[in-house]
């Protein structure tokens, strides 16, 4: 099979590389074992989101993409961006939120003003979800009045995990009676203040199942009964959001008729010559193409493995690892780092200058992206001396795989922007003639 | 708790027979026999002296085994370790092998143990090893090499001899928790998160101890129960300060033993030659040997291969080391114990590491691995205190034994010990079902026994002892938001009848909980630990919210500023 360029890896970083590289004109194949760690991701994009041009143009071009994709995402007017509550119900610091979360912005809510407080809803059928808790760690950590109140699904719903529930609110005949059940607990009942005599609570916050499809329909109409705003909050996994996100991009991408996916491959094999990639293969196709773009994520997503090695050579205090021993490059190539496996990259490099943003070290004043793949001409190519592997002229890396390792603690806005960016070079690499893909596509 | 405001008196039955007085206003409790120590030891000799007869109080400043007992790898020695380095104590493990083989049969994994020799290892020190099995009452079996690596297809093929030897595994919390469930159940007491931090003495001697952390025990579960004979655990926070009387204390604290017995006076520390050795330990996610496995060398790093469950232990290593405190493996141990254990298992890179952990040992100054028996009273004082030293988890009953012998002697009594012939059966069991909801998915916890035990105000952590909760695949990444909704459920630390949950203190307990599991892992991430790691770092900045970057004041921007960019 044949593509101007194929995407490999099909999480956050590889599904807006995809649109990035069919909004730029190219045919594109993306070539995935699952929906990467989308089904971990709590759907919000936390920062730094750093600034400069591209950053940008990246954030607005995931705007534009999520809109037609009818998962629409915000980002907050306010230089700070969002303040929302985290799945523990502390406060957390969003870039970019999906409309379902943004409208629980803290700085958004009448709460001071009509002197009400913020609900916690919690639905007693649905596991890992303890709306007091939540509401505890938001008290404390907001100083706003936060209370909960749990109801119940239904007898026949039994416990059961988020997708299963998320079911339930797609299905218009029981989310009807749903909303009888909320009115009469959450509002007519008053829990949101004790002792106090305002008419509704602020705004009133959702565990993130409102619906696996109709979830837009299903918060307006919870608002309108209500009779105030009503958001969700971030959960641990399994993850609504992140599954929505998966199924609304995948199916605008394919609608628009530039993008194939081809699903549950593994890729496993790589043809490369004179420092380009030619082609991948799983164990039955192979898939040709002009540029390719890497997102098979990083160590969370197993495209970085850390062998013990690898692990003792970051960590080791005895100096036994021979990492001074420079000379050992030129004949075995055997990593001290984390290994990326499908191209073998060198993932000890600097990374790329525009991924400099943002805070530039970590908590314990380490430098972040220490370590990451390098690929393509995105990277630095006197990285270490004596280094033997070379970029691939022609594979570009997005995602958590170029932030690497822990030492640049990666987030949602790093796969954002650096999805768009590679979506977008290999799209205009793939689109020159033969004789100059060579160069730099810059 | 029992506070009163009463004058105490009671008799000391010890030779002079003085009477001891109270007149403070904070006297907790009181018994025949204080026991400091809440590990192997301590917990041996509560179990002792209550089949003796005796009334009881064992005080521990952490929680079950939260020292040395629960950081050894969980090996039932039968000597055969000791046979080359110190026939002594190969001989006392054998005869203790035996008895706990009987008494604690429901603790006792029978896996039976190898001892084998790779090629590069000395073959002198085989003929030596067999001599001192010999003279311990040990007869190891030769096993033939084929059916050797039929067996234990994981073991190293440059094997050159091994020996079969009765080795087993013992579930150590298993056994700990169960003893003391079965005291309590005769009336002793226990006490949780209570520090000693001084004895009280008269001219005759120790007359008890003054305790923190006591002061704030939870009420039993009502009132109308009358005292609750259970467990006590103290809260967290703050606490006054009490007293707790009893003419004989012993004084069983592993690595603590020295700066216990400081509090008597420099005498008492000095009479108490115990120094620290820390041993590293790794739990691998598979079950790669079916029995223990020695290496046949002189005892040294990373040579014990021990079977749990679908787990197996690696270890172990040798370091002296100043405090007593549970110190954390170091890359260095790490890889060296890892090298040592490839040789014996040419496969380990391919199994999941899951944490690594490292205990302390209490060593004798003289050396070997033997224990020793203190009565201060005739080494300089004072009087009444006792210190057990040294030792190791398999001959923690003979410690206990001489221990309480002592003790009845000091107290003018004659009652022999009964640990030797009492079964001990294992209480608390049924806490896994995979027909209820799981709290541990890894480890097939089910939620509904677990909240039973929250209920009594068990920690996370105690109850990851139990039921080794949190032990499995996840490290506890994913259950403790979990456990966080069940234990406000039960609402904890109130009790059933009176539910009033404390919403800041469980965010703390899971969190401890959390951070606990997490800094085991962090001495092993590599290969599905290392991505499980990052996913479980991920989750906790990103979706938990637990990043003071994310959680900065109003003015600290994090969106787009032209200027940000470099």
């Amino acid at each position: 099979m044949t593509y101007d360029v194929v995407v490999i890896g099909s999480g956050l970083a590889g599904l807006v590389a995809a649109a990035s590289a069919a909004a730029g004109g190219a045919k594109v194949g993306v070539i995935s074992t699952s929906s990467g760690n989308l089904g971990l991701w709590s759907g919000l994009a936390t920062g730094p989101a750093g600034g400069g041009r591209d950053v940008a143009e990246a954030l607005c071009f995931f705007l534009e993409t999520g809109e037609r994709a009818g998962l629409p995402y915000r980002r907050a007017a306010a230089l700070t961006g969002f303040d929302l509550l985290a799945a523990s119900g502390r406060k957390i610091r969003a870039v970019l939120a999906p409309e379902t979360m943004a409208a629980g912005d803290l700085r958004g809510l009448p709460t001071a003003a009509c002197g009400s407080g913020l609900l916690v809803a919690g639905f007693t059928e649905l596991a890992d979800y303890p709306a007091a808790l939540i509401a505890a760690e938001a008290r404390a950590w907001t100083g706003l009045a936060v209370n909960h109140r749990s109801l119940s699904l239904g007898r026949e719903v039994g416990h059961g995990s988020g997708p299963r529930i998320a079911r339930l609110f797609d299905d218009r005949t029981w989310f009807q009676g749903f909303l009888d059940a909320a009115r009469r607990v959450l509002i007519a009942e008053k829990p949101w203040r004790a002792g106090m005599d305002t008419a509704r609570p602020a705004a009133i916050a959702f565990p993130p199942v409102l619906g696996l499809f109709a979830f837009r329909d299903n918060l307006t109409a919870l608002s309108e009964a209500l009779g105030c705003p009503v958001f969700e909050l971030p959960a641990l996994p399994p993850s609504i959001p992140g599954q929505r996100f998966w199924r609304f991009w995948r199916h605008r991408l394919e609608a628009d008729g530039r993008v194939t996916f081809h699903a549950g491959r593994k890729v496993v094999k790589t043809g490369v010559e004179d420092g380009r990639c030619l082609w991948v293969a799983d164990e039955l196709t192979r898939f040709q193409a002009r540029a390719f773009v890497l997102a098979t994520g990083g160590v969370a997503g197993g495209g970085l493995l850390v062998s013990p090695s690898a692990f003792f050579a970051v960590t080791a205090d005895d100096g036994e690892d021979g990492r001074q021993d420079q000379d050992r490059w030129s004949v075995d190539p055997a990593p001290d780092t984390p290994r990326e496996p499908l191209f073998d990259l060198d993932t000890a490099g600097q990374g790329p200058d525009w991924l400099t943003w943002g805070p530039r070290t970590d908590r314990d004043g380490r430098p972040f992206q220490r370590a990451g793949a390098e690929g393509g001409s995105e990277a630095p190519r006197s990285s270490g001396a004596g280094r033997r592997r070379k970029p691939l002229a022609n594979v570009f890396v997005a995602g958590w795989l170029l932030g690497g390792s822990e030492k640049r603690p990666p987030d949602a806005c790093l796969s954002i922007v650096s999805g768009w960016r590679a979506g977008r070079l290999a799209a205009s690499l793939a689109a020159k003639p033969d004789g100059e893909r060579g160069g730099d596509p810059r | 708790m029992r506070r009163t405001d009463r004058k105490l008196t009671r008799r000391r039955s010890q030779p002079g027979g003085v009477r001891w007085l109270s007149t403070s206003d904070v006297v907790l409790d009181h018994a025949d026999v204080i026991v400091i120590g809440g590990g192997a030891t301590g917990i041996g000799l509560l179990w002792d002296l209550i089949l003796r007869g005796l009334d009881v109080i064992l005080l521990e400043q952490g929680s079950l085994a939260s020292g040395t007992s629960g950081a050894f790898h969980g090996l039932l020695h039968s000597g055969a370790r000791y046979a080359g380095s110190d026939p002594a104590t190969a001989a006392e493990c054998l005869a203790e092998n035996r008895i706990l083989r009987k008494v604690a049969r429901e603790f006792v994994g029978n896996t039976g143990g190898i001892f084998a020799r790779l090629e590069e290892d000395d073959p002198a020190w085989e003929r030596h090893w067999r001599q001192g099995c010999r003279s311990a009452g040990l007869r190891p079996e030769r096993v033939a090499l084929d059916d050797l690596r039929a067996s234990e297809p994981a073991l190293s093929p440059g094997l050159v001899a091994a020996y079969r030897v009765p080795d087993a595994t013992i579930d150590g919390f298993g056994l700990l928790w169960s003893l003391v469930w079965s005291a309590t159940d005769s009336g002793a007491r226990v006490y949780f998160g209570a520090r000693v931090t001084d004895f009280l003495t008269d001219e005759a001697g120790v007359r008890g101890v003054r305790v923190m952390g006591v002061g704030a025990v939870r009420r039993p579960p009502s009132d109308d129960i009358g005292e609750d004979p259970r467990v006590r655990i103290a809260p967290a926070g703050p606490v006054e300060p009490g007293e707790i009387v009893a003419p004989v204390v012993v004084n069983a604290t592993g690595p603590w033993a020295g700066d216990v017995a400081a509090l008597a006076g420099p005498r008492a520390q000095a009479a108490v030659p115990v120094e620290r050795d820390k041993g590293v330990m790794i739990v691998f996610n598979s079950r790669l040997v079916s029995t223990v496995v020695n290496r046949l060398r002189p005892p040294g790093d990373g040579d014990i291969l021990v079977p749990h469950g679908p787990v197996t232990i690696l270890g172990t290593s040798s370091a002296k080391v100043e405090g007593p405190e549970r110190p954390a493996p170091t890359p260095a141990e790490v890889k060296r114990i890892l090298t040592e254990g490839r040789a014996l298992v040419p496969g380990l890179d391919s199994v999941a590491p899951l944490r690594a952990y490292a205990g302390v040992r209490p060593l004798l100054r003289a050396g070997g691995r033997g224990f020793m028996l203190i009565d201060h009273g005739q080494s300089g004082g004072p009087a009444g205190l006792v210190t057990i030293a040294g030792g190791k988890f398999t001959t923690f009953r003979a410690m206990a034994e001489v221990a309480g012998d002592l003790v009845v002697r000091l107290m003018g009594k004659k009652v022999s010990s009964r640990t030797a012939e009492v079964g001990i059966p294992r209480l608390g069991r049924n806490l896994s079902s995979r027909l209820q909801l799981l709290a541990c998915d890894c480890e097939f916890v089910s939620l509904s026994g677990l909240l039973g035990l929250l209920d009594e105000g068990l920690h996370l952590a105690d109850l990851g002892r139990l039921t080794r909760l949190g032990m499995g695949g996840c490290q506890g990444v994913f259950c403790a938001q979990r456990l966080a909704g069940a234990m406000w459920q039960t609402g904890w630390p109130g009790s059933r009848r009176r539910p009033h949950p404390d919403e800041a203190a469980i965010a703390r307990e899971a969190e401890a909980f959390r951070t606990a599991r997490l800094s085991g892992i962090k001495s092993v991430e590599w290969g599905t630990q290392a991505r499980l790691a990052a996913v479980a770092k991920a989750l906790d900045r990103l979706t938990l919210g637990n990043d003071d970057r994310l959680t900065l004041g109003n003015d600290d921007r994090l969106t787009l500023g032209e200027g940000d960019h470099p």
